[in-house]
């Protein structure tokens, strides 16, 4: 019984710090309609938190999806065919649906996908679903496999702007519109937003860090990396994908761009208003754009997995990170394709999104051999 | 007890006893305007139709797969007398074909095409500015505004200008690229070539000003321009000019005539010295209140470019108010509140036009 006291009181006492966190996370929201323009891009924080980065608006939204029901499950997770499900739900062809990002929230493991009715043939190399149309659709996929959509009419929400987004009206090499580029990827960490993207600044790359919750100040630093296989110091292509991650006690942000350096940047070199130089600790390879990053534990051993557009997954060891030494600054040699920090290529072709569904699964989006998307999970613990 | 399940099965799939009818709503004016009808039906059927979620509306062409694992359409179920209203969360497509499946005791499945909706009417030029026929020899800017969205292709090649016999004018205006949309791809800015408009300028001293005082010209917008359907226009838009003297002259604000609301219901009005450049005047000019809050509210730019009309949302309220007048806003020739377009580059009177003039009133 006094061991039954004693637990009720830790719950208790868990609750506590639950709630308080959670109260102190969400102070300025309010309840209302959540005005995006496009779901560029997804990433959750912490008490069922979603991030939503809206490259149209200029805007970061934090959604609470009041999504924070605890689910321990190690199960594995798979959808067949999740393009014809959405189109039969929005009541169009699977051709007729574009998926723009997918987060899964780490407390109940459902999993979120940015959607859009739009022409999916017109996708192509250098072509994402973010150039050909704007997600307004939020989509949750339970564990179960059903399926339904987020309401955005009446959330309890919080929104703050992103200083300085390029402006709308040019076109990219991509034969996008430059804007579309304005927040390329979101990370939380430790009541910070890393926001990377397109400015309109002199030296377009950016990474702006937010306060969470928002307050009015965005520290804002412009980005130039050494792109080997390009042979040339560039600034104003954007980061595709970052993760924050610490390294002998320094936080770093590690980012992967298009044709595809993979550089780190050491958070406390990111001072409000300063051009920062980053370190490329590897040439991935051209033609090739990284989609998403994420950090996970394999066993006991931390290990960082980026998926591409145009390449099968790409497995670093992050003990392989040398922080002391010089970042490449010399053009690859010719006939090259790879130089620098070794790493995996992994099986399994056309794996765009991933994300982490629990401690023993990676959660992926696959095209199929029969041309179908599949959310499928990769096994990264036996337990 | 095996009657009592009969009941209760009774209850849960009913047989419908009236034949069901399916229609889509194609009348604007209706509320339930894109929404399916499904008609026949009793108010018990319909209850428990809806109450136990017996009623699923699919793409037909996904239905017709056969397929157990698909979601039915997102959307509304509203019941009205003996009338089930679905609402889609996304429109349907038009073309298509959609499947109502209602489950009781026998299967009922209905298909409904869904009209192709009138396409929206051809697209025309609506405005040009400036609007009067009278303008500058040094007129720096012209906007063109479309009735509806236009397509993403070169416009410079179906713009042109004609002198008083027919000539064409030789590349007037500066073929910016991508042209200078607004947002909503409706309204086009075109700059004349500011080169061949400011003096001791090489295009200036070769090539002369695009347009010569006295002259007449006629501006054509071709029909052959795209709407963002890929339909061409109906006809060719011209719009006449005739040259009068070049502007070297700033807008001043001292001769301006500023009527104030006397009343909360009226609005407040300024009466320019000289026909003012559209484009700047818009985003230019506002009021905000003594807080500095923006007063919201419609602006109506009328009398040719020469008044600009502001009517608030809401009455004027008692209390102190500034009208805002941005020192960037320009005549028909380009020249802001302090500088001319045509004065040398002085960095410091560029600069200083970005001041912007607080203009008090009261309401009373």
């Amino acid at each position: 019984m006094k061991k039954f006291i004693l637990s009720l009181l830790f719950l208790a006492v868990g609750c506590l710090a639950f709630a308080e966190n959670y109260e102190e996370l969400t102070k300025n929201f309010t309840t209302g309609k959540a005005a995006i323009q496009s779901m560029s891009v997804l990433t959750f924080g912490p008490e069922g938190i979603l991030f939503v980065g809206d490259s149209k608006g200029g805007n970061i939204y934090a959604l609470d999806l009041n999504d924070r029901e605890k689910n321990e499950s190690t199960e594995r997770f798979a959808m067949e065919d999740v393009e014809t499900k959405l189109g039969s739900a929005l009541g169009v062809g699977p051709k007729e649906v574009l998926i723009h990002d997918m987060a899964v929230n780490p407390i109940s493991q459902n999993i979120y996908l940015a959607v859009s009715r739009a022409d999916a043939m017109q996708l192509g190399y250098w072509r994402m679903a973010n150039d050909i149309a704007n997600a307004t659709i939020l989509i949750k996929i339970k564990p179960d496999g059903s399926m339904e959509e987020v309401s955005l009419e009446s959330i309890y929400h919080s929104y703050a702007e992103v200083p300085k987004v390029i402006e709308p009206g040019t076109e990219s090499w991509r034969k996008s519109d430059y804007r579309t580029d304005a927040i390329t990827d979101i990370a939380y960490d430790d009541r910070k937003l890393y926001v990377a993207g397109l400015s309109n600044e002199e030296f377009a790359s950016a990474l702006r860090i937010m306060d969470f919750p928002f307050n009015k100040k965005t520290s804002y630093s412009t980005i130039e990396v050494y792109h080997v296989a390009h042979k040339k110091w560039e600034t104003e292509a954007p980061i595709r994908t970052l993760v924050p991650y610490t390294m002998n006690g320094q936080k770093y942000i590690l980012a992967g761009y298009t044709c595809t350096p993979f550089v780190s940047i050491p958070v406390n070199d990111l001072k409000p208003g300063k051009h920062v130089v980053s370190k490329t600790l590897a040439e991935f390879g051209s033609g090739n754009m990284p989609i998403d990053i994420i950090s996970y534990k394999s066993g006991d051993q931390p290990m960082l997995l980026m998926s591409n557009s145009n390449k099968t997954l790409i497995r670093i060891n992050p003990a392989k990170i040398d922080v002391g030494e010089k970042g490449l600054t010399e053009p690859m040699p010719e006939g090259a394709y790879t130089i620098g920090l070794d790493h995996d290529v992994l099986s399994g072709q056309g794996i765009t999104q991933i994300d982490n569904l629990n401690s023993n699964n990676i959660l992926l989006l696959q095209r199929q051999p029969n041309g179908t998307l599949a959310l499928r999970s990769m096994r990264i613990r036996r337990s | 007890m095996k009657n009592l399940v009969s009941i209760l099965f009774f209850v849960l799939l009913p047989s419908f006893l009236f034949p069901q009818e399916v229609a889509f709503i194609a009348e604007k004016n209706n509320v339930f305007f894109g929404a399916i009808k499904i008609s026949g039906l009793n108010k018990n059927e319909i209850k428990n139709v809806l109450e136990n979620d017996l009623i699923k509306i699919y793409l037909k062409e996904l239905y017709d797969l056969n397929r157990k694992d698909l979601p039915p359409m997102l959307g509304e179920f509203i019941a009205q007398k003996n009338t089930i209203y679905f609402r889609p969360r996304f429109p349907f497509l038009q073309s298509k074909k959609y499947v109502v499946e209602i489950t009781g005791k026998q299967k009922i499945i209905k298909s409904v095409l869904i009209p192709s909706l009138k396409k929206s009417p051809v697209v025309s030029v609506a405005e040009c500015f400036p609007s009067i026929n009278r303008v500058p020899a040094n007129l720096l800017k012209m906007y063109i505004q479309f009735s509806g969205p236009m397509g993403l292709g070169d416009v410079y090649e179906h713009i042109k200008l004609f002198s008083a016999n027919e000539v064409e004018v030789r590349e007037p205006f500066l073929e910016i690229k991508p042209p200078l949309w607004d947002s909503s791809q409706q309204r086009l800015t075109l700059w004349f070539d500011p080169g061949r408009i400011k003096k001791e300028l090489a295009p200036h001293e070769l090539l002369g000003p695009p347009l010569k005082e006295e002259g007449e010209y006629k501006l054509v917008v071709s029909k052959k321009m795209k709407d963002a359907h890929g339909r061409i226009m109906e006809k060719d838009f011209e719009k006449k000019m005739y040259i009068s003297a070049a502007d070297r002259e700033k807008p001043n604000v001292e001769k301006w005539e500023i009527k104030f609301p006397p009343e909360p219901s009226c609005p407040l009005k300024i009466r320019f010295n000289e026909y003012m450049d559209y484009g700047t005047l818009y985003s230019g000019i506002g009021v905000v209140d003594e807080k500095g809050r923006t007063v919201p509210g419609a602006i109506a730019i009328v009398s040719n470019e020469l008044q600009w009309d502001f009517y608030p949302e809401r009455y004027w309220q008692k209390g102190k108010y500034f009208l805002m007048v941005s020192e960037k806003i320009e005549d028909l020739a380009g020249n802001n509140l302090i500088r001319l377009f045509d004065e040398k580059y002085e960095a410091e009177k560029i600069n200083q036009a970005e001041g912007v003039l607080e203009i008090p009133f009261e309401i009373k």
